[in-house]
């Protein structure tokens, strides 16, 4: 029987300021099934951003109560709260929660839901492998923590060096539980970034060139690349690892020839570019929410993309500042320790262009306006504080101390959870269709503000006198007592901002006001729709002819055309997207995108039944979940005639006119 | 060729020396000064700071660790008054009849801020970079070849240190405690028994990690003499906490008779002694050693002249046998996990391992 | 002309009745997204092999005594099996031609031989394999089974993605317009025998070459 298939071509549907019946037409072919079947198989990547933003703050919530057990143990000194074994998994754990399960899974959850609306398109690339990307990490995340539910949390630190992580000194399953879970989630992180990727490169709204794109889609973009590359690298580790610990192979034992440092450095080839993948799309989110406070486009908006994308190809070559202290020849210290301080420039740009529009604008102070200035000034703490480690010399004095842990709070929490909050308190409306209180975020943001720099300034000076890291006590002739409350009683005010943050949300998805399309008066085209956005987002396909396609009338023009919101491509013959070509953005290929569909679930559980598998030595249950994978994706890549994947069958007048081309 | 070029790197190299001595010189200045405001509030109540520097080492590092501090905190002042002036600056008043009104026409302007911003903040940190290769050639090679090697090594979560290569070539090992003259630099070997450690004394240098497989050297130097407070700065398992040691700086003489002792063999027991002898021999024989007699554990410290040593248990405690006591009836109370175990031991014979301990000076 | 009738003019050149038609669903072979995202699934794995060596080499760096250890691997099974890849990679190049030539029937035979070419590296592999088991055990000898393994484990799924081309193919799914499956997949195989190439230079060559 022959089967329909798609028609190779046709000229794409134009319409011109579409009326109810369109949308409603849009809107059934768009919409997710209700039900737990399509909470199971959406693969609308706005739910899916949900989902990703919203674990991923369970998941801080988590790693901060880990980190305020730590402040308790840590408040005065010979304090026994908790054994030596406790303490080393609650700071491995907290380690890991934060760098690995909230810090980038919360950025792709943003640019999940954003980049399309951005982008002016309907989906992702790839909408299955958007929906996987969360499960695998809901699932590895779980995998992880059920290691601390039976007391065998890895106890190793978040980068887990070896010979320390070998079979000999820590025999338990914690660290087969870190080592499969890290792989696990790597799993997740690539297929995360193939998508933003392909995304990036193929489904723009006509128009939307290389030089449109809004910073916080550079930022994605770049680190996405660069997981490309650098997350191989920890999986690898953690594979070799794991086979060490489990069969006995030499990759790590030093007596049998495998050297230690090996880990060091392939864990740092990743672990460098990871953590400006942690940053870099936060610091767009700034660049692109903060212009619209200051009611001015970005300034320099070459330069800090440009400053991106230099940032992260310099942050390949330094990951050996993080081994300074291990018998680095001297010649490669001074490469380093300068290529690690000239590092400083392109964030310098970028820092310079937020002051600069702040400056030169005209700055509107709501609570996310008052995150992102925050930001800035915490952004410049730790860079300066990130100079003085790159300065080897003094990096020998400072490296493993608490001036580190100073360093990287500030530069995480600083550069990674102020611009999450303050984009929450920006993109709110948009997701819900209600605004957050001010009132409430005014308190949120101060607090938060206020203990953060008493809880973690201290430990730049707490460093200075000596405290090593991760040490579960201390005694009371180091002097370090006063600071240590300090820093404790900040680490417990910051908490309760983040409650005040929390509780806003809570209250204000119920009462908050309603915020209609465009609260904030913003220029970038997720704005152009409804809040929240409709399944389909755009019912037009916008046509984009500059950066700020929404406050074009304000501006003098880049050119003469102007952007088209209300007339353009249609799509409307199934879900549909345009392609457009890689630099201009003209239109190139009608794309047939996938609908609800349960592969990337049952994907996720057969991959999780490996990793359990794997955990347990259980071989041939690992064998089998090793199939069922195999056949989850074989199942997932059928291609499939109403996608335009392939021709209908054998028999089918199509396959015979194409054959007939010898 | 050649010639040519081997001048201009021996220039290159006298001209880089010459510079780094007057750092030296310099930042001796400015480490006599400096320190000296805050030394005596740190040195007293925090043993481990790295702001008071007592050798040549230390103290060109010190001088960089001040100088990019005080950078980072100008720049770091000048930040936030930049930002708080943009934020709070007084602008012109909206234009009430166009309140959708950008704050500008063009994009593009605002550039200057980039580029003076940028400009400045690059000279800076080019500036800190050549501060750092110039401290780099000067902490690199010690003043003069060192006489004395001594060889650590790691283990949890205790330190081995073992002194060879002396003229007198009379090895000997002890544990915890290294002694070091005053004012000339002393070469050490760093080995690991088991997992990575990290060999710290910031009073005198930066850390360098021991590493399981390679053999790390560092060197140190003392300019004063002094009690210099050390700790293992790189995680290794549960008593990571309590793994620090102490360097003794001394002047050559109380050097050469602190070494004359340490040679030594433990004195000959005799009568009620030999009793305590005996007991200490099977309680604490397996792991522990103390030249001159038959008991030659290798698993822990060495205990031949621990009455000499200042602290116990990789500087836990202070050695007064009150501490002594409480550590050898429950070690695991003190330092849980530590490898030491709780011993099956009664009062009476710990009062006798305590009395055979306190001949061992 | 008012900027309303500019844009209708635009939009009547780019989306008119007039203007081009647009290819629907996975069409453009190498334009596809499914291609781009094989690319980067291909950087991505690559740069394992990229850590592999480096492990292989840095590991070397540190070795106290000779590298290998036992003296160079013998060449008896990968010398061949090299070659092997190298005949694979001109079949799949075959198959992918032909398609490109809109002739279905070598795109079959193509695949179907580069299959069998595969499984015969496969089974050479694991001779090679039983060959070393002498190796003793330590971080060489962890080193090149983990290497080749994760070589074998690539071509293990290359296998699987061709046996699905093939049996696409016989199908009638694919055609000169909807290529990209085959596209995909050859990319694929091409590139699990570029690291073919780099396993058998960093384990086979490298010892010879000091």
């Amino acid at each position: 029987m022959a089967e329909a298939g798609t028609a190779d071509e046709r000229v794409p549907e134009t319409v011109v300021r579409p009326g109810p019946e369109v949308r409603e037409r849009l809107q059934r072919i768009w919409r997710t099934e209700p039900g737990l079947l399509g909470v199971v198989a959406t693969v609308d990547h706005k739910i899916i951003g949900i989902r990703y933003i919203v674990t991923a703050f369970a998941f801080l919530i988590a790693g901060g109560l880990e980190a305020l057990a730590i402040r308790l143990q840590l408040a005065g000194p010979d304090r026994s709260l908790m054994s030596p074994q406790a303490y080393n998994q609650l700071f491995t754990m907290h380690g890991v929660t934060m760098m690995f399960l909230y810090s980038f899974p919360v950025l792709s959850g943003f640019s999940n839901y954003l980049w399309p609306l951005l982008l002016g398109s309907r989906d992702m690339a790839f909408p299955r492998l958007n929906a996987l990307s969360y499960w695998i990490f809901l699932a590895s995340g779980l995998f992880l923590y059920t290691s601390f539910f039976i007391g065998q949390a890895p106890d190793d630190g978040w980068f887990n060096y070896v010979p320390y992580a070998s079979k000999t000194y820590n025999a338990g399953p914690n660290i087969d539980w870190y080592l499969l879970g890290l792989i696990f989630l790597g799993i997740s992180t690539t297929v995360g970034s193939i998508n933003f990727i392909v995304t990036l490169l193929r489904t723009r709204a006509p128009g939307m060139s290389i030089n449109r794109l809004p910073i916080l889609v550079w930022g994605t973009m770049t680190a996405s690349v660069a997981n490309i590359f650098a997350v191989p690298a920890v999986s690898l580790a953690c594979l070799l690892l794991w086979l060490d610990r489990q069969f006995g192979t030499s990759f790590f034992e030093a007596k049998d020839g495998g050297p230690p440092l090996l880990w060091q450095h392939l864990f740092w080839m990743f672990g460098h570019p990871w953590v400006y993948a942690l940053v870099l799309p936060a610091m767009g989110i700034v660049s692109d929410a903060l212009p619209t406070f200051c009611r001015r486009p970005l300034v320099g908006y070459t330069l800090v993309a440009l400053g991106t994308v230099a940032t992260m190809v310099f942050g390949f070559g330094v990951w050996v500042h993080h081994m300074f202290a291990t018998g680095v020849p001297d010649l490669a210290l001074s490469f380093l320790s300068a290529t690690s301080i000239v590092i400083a420039v392109p964030s310098a740009v970028a820092v310079f262009a937020w002051i600069a529009t702040i400056w030169t604008g005209r700055p509107v102070l709501t609570t996310a306006f008052l995150f992102f200035a925050g930001f800035v000034l915490l952004f410049v703490i730790g860079g300066v504080s990130g100079v003085m480690t790159g300065a080897v010399a003094v990096d020998w004095q400072l490296t493993d101390t608490y001036f580190v842990v100073a360093h990287i709070h500030y530069v995480l929490v600083g550069i990674n959870v102020f611009p999450v909050i303050g984009g929450i308190y920006y993109w709110f409306p948009k997701f819900t269709g209600r605004m957050l209180s001010e009132r409430l975020g005014a308190w949120n943001f101060w607090v938060m503000f206020v203990g953060f720099n008493l809880g973690f300034f201290p430990m730049h000076i707490t460093g200075l006198m000596g405290m090593p890291r991760r040490v579960y006590t201390y005694g009371a002739e180091m002097g370090w007592t006063n600071l240590n409350l300090l820093t404790t009683l900040g680490s417990f005010l910051f908490a309760a901002g983040v409650l005040l943050f929390l509780i806003n949300v809570v209250v204000s998805l119920r009462a908050g006001e309603p915020a209609g399309d465009n609260p904030w008066d913003a220029p970038t085209l997720e704005w152009a729709t409804t809040s929240p956005p409709p399944p389909y987002n755009f019912a037009v396909i916008p046509t984009v002819a500059s950066r700020h396609p929404l406050w074009e009338d304000r501006l003098d023009a880049e050119g003469t055309d102007r952007s088209q919101l209300d007339r353009g491509l249609l799509l409307d013959q199934g879900r549909e997207t345009i392609a457009t070509t890689m630099l201009d953005a003209e239109p190139d290929v009608i794309l047939k995108m996938p609908g609800d569909s349960q592969a990337p679930f049952w994907l996720t559980l057969a991959l999780s039944t490996l990793f359990v598998a794997m955990l347990l030595h259980a071989w041939w249950f690992a064998g089998a979940a090793l199939l069922g994978t195999g056949l989850a994706v074989l199942v997932w890549l059928w291609p499939e005639a109403e996608l335009g994947q392939r021709e209908a069958s054998l028999h089918s007048g199509a396959a015979q006119g194409a054959a007939a081309h010898v | 060729m050649k010639q040519p070029l081997l001048a201009l790197l021996h220039a290159v190299n006298r001209v880089v020396r010459a510079a780094s001595k007057f750092r030296s010189a310099s930042s001796f200045a400015i480490g006599l000064v400096l320190p000296a405001v805050p030394a005596p509030a740190f040195a007293d109540w925090s043993p481990l700071n790295y702001l008071t520097a007592h050798g040549p080492r230390a103290d060109a590092i010190l001088s960089l660790t001040y100088g990019t501090m005080v950078i980072s905190c100008l720049v770091s002042v000048i930040i936030a008054i930049l930002l708080g002036s943009a934020i709070l600056r007084r602008r012109p008043s909206l234009d009430a009849a166009n309140p959708r009104a950008l704050a500008v026409k063009r994009s593009g302007s605002g550039l200057p801020w980039i580029y003076v911003g940028v400009g400045l903040s690059t000279l800076a940190l080019f500036g800190i970079a050549i501060w750092t290769m110039v401290v780099l050639s000067a902490v690199a090679t010690p003043s003069a070849k060192p006489k004395l090697t001594i060889e650590i090594t790691a283990r949890q979560w205790w330190w081995g240190v073992r002194y060879a290569g002396e003229p007198h070539d009379r090895i000997f090992t002890t544990a915890n405690e290294i002694h070091i003259p005053v004012g000339e630099p002393v070469s050490f070997t760093l080995k690991s028994e088991d997992v990575i450690h990290s060999f710290w004394v910031p009073a005198l240098h930066g850390k360098t990690d021991v590493i399981p497989g390679q053999t790390n050297t560092t060197w140190l130097e003392a300019r004063v003499p002094g009690t210099y407070r050390g700790q293992c700065t790189e995680y290794c398992g549960k008593q990571h906490a309590h793994m620090g040691f102490v360097v003794v700086a001394e002047d050559r003489p109380t050097f050469e008779a602190w070494l004359d002792r340490q040679r030594a063999p433990a004195p000959q027991a005799s009568g009620a002694l030999a009793e305590a002898q005996t007991t200490f021999a099977a309680k604490c024989g397996l792991c522990h050693a103390v030249r001159g007699t038959q008991i030659g554990g290798r698993l822990g410290p060495d205990l031949s002249h621990l009455k000499s040593r200042t602290t116990l248990a990789a500087s836990t405690l202070p050695n007064t046998p009150g501490h002594l006591g409480a550590w050898i009836a429950d070690p695991q109370h003190i330092k849980p996990g530590a490898k030491m175990p709780r011993l099956d031991i009664s009062g009476p014979e710990l009062a006798q391992v305590q009395a055979y301990l306190d001949t061992l000076d | 002309m008012s900027s309303t009738a500019t844009l209708d003019k635009t939009l009547r050149d780019r989306f008119g009745p007039d203007a081009r038609r647009l290819p629907v669903g996975t069409v453009g072979g190498y334009r596809s997204s499914g291609w781009f995202g094989m690319l980067f699934l291909i950087l991505t794995e690559a740069s394992i092999f990229g850590y592999l060596v480096f492990g292989y080499f840095y590991t070397a760096a540190f070795a106290t005594g000779a590298w290998p250890p036992q003296g160079p691997p013998r060449l008896a099974y990968a010398l061949p099996n090299l070659l092997l890849a190298l005949v694979s990679a001109a079949t799949m190049g075959w198959a992918e031609r032909s398609l490109h030539r809109g002739r279905l029937t070598p795109v079959a035979l193509g695949l179907a031989l580069t299959l069998v070419i595969g499984l015969a590296f496969a089974g050479l592999q694991l001779l090679d394999w039983r060959a070393q088991a002498g190796l003793v055990p330590g971080a060489y000898a962890s080193l090149y089974f983990t290497i080749t393994g994760i070589h074998f484990a690539h071509l293990l799924v290359g296998l699987c993605v061709l046996g699905a081309l093939l049996a696409w193919t016989l199908r009638g799914y694919i055609s000169p317009t909807r290529a990209a499956p085959v596209l995909i997949g050859a990319a694929y195989w091409y590139f699990v025998v570029a690291a073919e190439i780099a396993v058998f230079a960093t384990l086979s060559l490298s010892p010879y070459l000091g």
